[in-house]
């Protein structure tokens, strides 16, 4: 395995533990070329699916990309940011980005106690955003404050169940 | 990132009419619905829902079509690739006809018999078409079609090879039953057998083909098996109100004796938009043996049932002897008249009353058109119209 297929493995794994806290279950893995990675969604005990359901853009880096207001700058692909942006969608979608250690040593820590995934990934929607005249990317602005965590989640769906969007 | 799987291309072309039209017979109801975008269905016994887009230009259609086909899986314990076919023939009677045998291994046929194949089945089609339009069923049927039956063969299509033996689908769009009262636009209530299941009062033309096709193809095996194990001679004529006709049997021969099939079959599959036909047999099969029998049953019908409804146009060629002798013809007596009978100029005797027979002298003399109608029966090399009726001379104008 490549260190990329390592880092979109490691992603998964992340939104896998975050879901699974909040209840939720995880749909089929798609192609990236349609921006979409992983769905996220309720099922029922049958395990069929079932609302709420968001469909979500991972994306993966140790570089060092946080900028002097604290917020994330991810550079976004053209394709990704116009699918990402998108508003004739039945299922939502957001963008969540992992920032992880170089180090691939420092990527889990396993103890008795707990398992320690470093560091965080993020949640940006930038549904409805305008469009762009750059050719080849977009840097997307997401906000530290947005961890993707299971209450985030939680609150994400419940917004999505009532109608709304991220 | 690397690629993996993308939703199947297929479930771009189920339209959200057909997901609701197959999900609506499976019992599923709509229990909440954004206007003019999805819609959410749930089976009142479970918990699970299906969530159908209403839309296909939402960007994400593939997707959310493959949700429920996805659920759909679940719930009916069945492959995908079959659930899809049942949608895709949600609004459509089906029947699937194929050849199987052991020269069919690789499921190619060669070319020419493949045509005729294809060429029996539209004939067994438009036999089935002509029989349902007729208020009494014929042991043949004959002259062109009529624009009704055009009409169907036009709209019937065929569907794409299957994997296999050789095997092909006829297609046919069936109108939704609808539940309308003219009255006071509430729904009427449905008709239901004693058995407590829903009949349709009034069937469409081409879904009462398709039953009629497969009544007639039943009655025809049931026959072939009469005659072939019980000796009954009388096997085919007795089947004639049942459906089996020198058209169909002539179809039936030619497939089981051009083709390299060593069986034909016919399997029927109902559109879930209308109640299903009871008490039909869909699953019919013909073996290679059946073929002289069919043929010989064919033959017998042409020679010894006649064709009823005939009509008869021609030259009075010949009069009765004694009345070229300048007999009385007030007494009626039999002319014979030169028509074309299957492209080709016959000889056809036909009896008349005194006050026709004069009309018919009347024409010779002038040679003028004659007009009648009747049941020509085959007579040796020449034929007899029976029951003449609604005689008259073509003026020139006609």
């Amino acid at each position: 395995m490549n260190i990329t297929q390592q880092q979109e493995q490691f992603s998964i794994a992340y939104i896998r533990a975050v879901a699974a806290t909040a209840g939720f279950a995880i749909g089929s893995v798609e192609v990236d070329d349609d921006s979409v990675d992983i769905e996220i969604r309720s099922s029922n005990a049958s395990g069929t699916v079932s609302r709420p359901q968001i469909a979500v853009q991972l994306k993966a880096t140790a570089r060092n990309i946080v900028g002097q207001d604290g917020d994330i700058r991810f550079p976004l692909g053209i394709k990704n940011f116009n699918d990402l942006r998108d508003t004739n969608l039945m299922v939502p979608r957001i963008l969540v980005v992992m920032l992880h250690p170089k180090d691939i040593d420092r990527w889990t820590d396993v103890t008795e106690d707990q398992l320690a995934i470093r560091h965080c990934s993020y949640w940006k929607s930038i549904r409805g955003e305008p469009a762009t005249e750059n050719m080849s990317s977009v840097t997307v602005v997401v906000p530290r404050s947005q961890i993707f965590g299971p209450n985030e989640l939680t609150q994400i769906m419940k917004d999505v169940r009532d109608g709304g969007h991220p | 990132m690397k690629s993996r799987s993308r939703p199947a291309a297929v479930f771009r072309d189920i339209t959200p009419a057909q997901i609701t039209s197959y999900i609506r017979a499976q019992q599923w109801t709509k229990t909440e619905e954004k206007q003019g975008s999805w819609g959410v269905y749930v089976r009142t016994e479970a918990d699970d829902e299906l969530v159908v887009p209403y839309r296909s230009d939402f960007s994400d259609y593939e997707r959310r079509v493959g949700d429920v086909f996805e659920n759909l899986a679940i719930v009916e314990r069945r492959d995908v690739s079959d659930i899809i076919l049942d949608v895709i023939h949600a609004n459509r009677d089906r029947v699937q006809f194929s050849l199987s045998g052991k020269l069919l291994g690789s499921g190619r046929v060669p070319l020419l018999s493949g045509a005729k194949f294809v060429g029996a089945v539209r004939d067994i089609v438009a036999t089935a078409a002509r029989a349902t339009l007729e208020a009494k069923a014929k042991a043949f049927y004959s002259g062109r079609r009529n624009s009704d039956v055009e009409s169907l063969l036009r709209k019937i299509q065929l569907s794409p090879p299957q994997h296999g033996s050789f095997v092909f689908n006829l297609e046919t769009p069936i109108p939704d039953y609808l539940q309308l009262s003219l009255n006071t636009g509430a729904g009427r209530e449905d008709i239901q057998s004693a058995g407590g299941e829903t009949l349709d009062p009034d069937p469409p033309f081409e879904r009462r083909v398709s039953v009629t096709m497969a009544k007639s193809l039943s009655a025809t095996l049931g026959a072939v098996m009469d005659a072939q194990i019980n000796g009954n001679r009388a096997a085919f004529s007795e089947s004639v109100s049942a459906g089996v006709s020198a058209n169909l049997c002539e179809s039936l021969a030619c497939i089981l004796s051009d083709t390299p099939a060593e069986t034909f079959s016919a399997s029927f599959y109902w559109s879930s938009n209308r109640p299903h036909p009871k008490g039909i047999n869909t699953n019919i099969s013909f073996t290679r043996d059946a073929a002289d029998i069919l043929n010989e049953a064919a033959r017998s019908f042409r020679i010894y049932e006649p064709e009823e409804d005939f009509v008869l146009e021609g030259f009075p060629a010949m009069l009765s002897a004694k009345d070229k002798e300048g007999g009385d013809i007030s007494k009626g007596g039999t002319v014979t008249v030169i028509a074309p009978i299957d492209l080709k100029s016959r000889k056809v005797a036909v009896s008349l009353n005194g006050d026709d027979y004069s009309k018919a002298t009347e024409a010779h003399r002038e040679g003028q058109v004659i007009h009648c109608e009747g049941d020509l029966r085959k007579a040796g090399r020449t034929f007899q119209l029976e029951n003449c009726r609604h005689f008259r001379v073509l003026d020139d104008t006609e």
